[in-house]
């Protein structure tokens, strides 16, 4: 094998594994045919390569934008038990109404319900779901410590997301897809935010005390159920692992599990579970850098497959 | 149905005979005398679609100097849709070269 097929053939894992199956030993042979001359490939030739590669895996995407969806619906029920919680148990945020553990076993032990209620056939039940995330939008918007408002839009676009996906027919994919991108944007550009004013904030704080002794207005304490860390943890394992098999849970996974990872890890140092003061950053960055690594993977593994089987027999 | 140039001068290099991926390529550059040279995977794209749109099919494959080549031929279809954008294509080409000789005769006629 020669630099030029070497090179062509690292291009074409840009496409779908099952159409280089079919089809990557006559591409190679007609690229080294149309480039005889050349030892090493002209950078369009790259371009078109991986270009059409990750064409065809787009359009293998409906099954990821069902991932996403799913997604969305587990993030949305983490909403609307979040608002149930919130008006029910813990008076409205940023008056510091949270309770300690009860409120946060409740949220973790309700998700599966709430996912149950979201994804519920009956269509009144999923109306309630919907208000349910309005609700909740409308808590989240009032009061706060500032630091908060960051972490809310977040909340937020993954509410908005949640009340658009729980709109989608399996077959109307691409507004799915179209908004998830941009839900993940406004994640993004929020997460990016929530860092920079955690930066500037522990650069202006002299000395720390432990959180669960201090009334520091600007501390999460106002969104602190006590989340069970090794839970979320290996909430977080299970759907990378089911993943693996299942794109669609893959993708969900990412969806769920990126945010999730990196607000659980927030929330959990209000309590001073795990993690040593001052290496939350660190942390937050190895998470994050982790989830979106695994979102990547996983959106790059549920579109292994080609639209359109090519079977061919030589 | 409308079909895209490049898409066009795929079914007239199979108009004649099957071809592999590299003999479309040429023949393509050499009907568009050199105008129209596409990448190796944007032809492929295009393959792809004729294929899923069943204009054309494969027709055999074979190995030489160890590279696997694959046949392309036109179906029925393929030809109907060739010989419609043909049509098209020439009817448009007389309007122009009408239009083209009014507006010379026009331009003539005002110097």
């Amino acid at each position: 094998m020669n630099d030029l097929e070497r090179w062509y053939r690292v291009a074409m894992w840009a496409y779908p594994p099952s159409y280089r199956q079919a089809r990557e030993d006559e591409l190679i042979g007609t690229l080294l045919d149309a480039h005889a001359d050349r030892r090493r490939p002209s950078l369009s030739s790259l371009v078109a390569l991986v270009r059409h590669g990750v064409a065809m895996r787009v359009e293998a995407m409906p099954d990821a934008a069902r991932g996403f969806a799913l997604g969305a619906e587990i993030a949305s029920g983490v909403v609307i038990v979040a608002a149930v919680s919130t008006i029910v148990l813990g008076g409205r945020l940023g008056a510091g109404g949270w309770p300690g553990s009860p409120v946060g076993a409740l949220w973790w032990a309700t998700l599966m319900v709430a996912v149950v209620v979201v994804r519920c056939p009956h269509r009144w039940i999923r109306w309630l779901g919907r208000i349910a995330v309005l609700a909740w939008t409308i808590v989240a918007l009032d009061g706060g410590p500032d630091v908060m408002g960051a972490y809310r839009a977040f909340l937020l676009a993954v509410a908005g997301f949640a009340v658009f996906a729980s709109f989608g027919r399996p077959r109307q994919w691409k507004p799915l897809i179209v908004s998830a991108v941009i839900a993940t944007v406004i994640g993004l550009a929020t997460g990016v935010v929530l860092t920079w004013r955690i930066v500037t904030m522990f650069s202006s704080w002299d000395m720390p005390a432990p959180p669960w002794e201090t009334t520091t207005p600007w501390m999460w304490v106002d969104l602190s159920p006590r989340v069970p860390f090794p839970a979320m943890a290996a909430i977080f394992a299970v759907f990378i692992v089911t993943g693996w098999r299942s794109p669609r849970i893959g993708v969900a996974a990412a969806v769920i599990a990126v945010p999730t990872a990196a607000a659980g890890h927030l929330l959990a140092r209000s309590v001073g579970v795990g993690i040593a003061e001052g290496l939350d950053l660190v942390w937050l960055a190895v998470l994050s850098t982790a989830g979106a690594a695994v979102a990547v993977l996983m959106l790059w593994r549920a579109t292994r497959h080609a639209n359109r089987s090519i079977i061919i027999q030589p | 149905m409308s079909i895209s140039e490049l898409e066009f001068l795929v079914l007239v290099s199979l108009a004649a005979q099957r071809r592999h991926g590299y003999g479309i390529l040429r023949d393509i550059e050499a009907i568009s005398d050199g105008v129209v040279r596409p990448q190796v995977a944007t032809l492929y794209r295009q393959l792809d679609r004729l294929d899923g749109q069943g204009l054309i099919v494969e027709a055999g494959g074979e190995v030489v100097d160890g590279r696997f080549r694959r046949y392309y031929q036109l179906t029925d279809r393929g030809a109907d849709v060739l010989d419609a954008a043909v049509t098209s294509r020439s009817r448009t080409n007389a309007v122009a070269k009408r239009r083209r000789a009014t507006r010379a005769a026009a331009v003539e006629g005002a110097t």
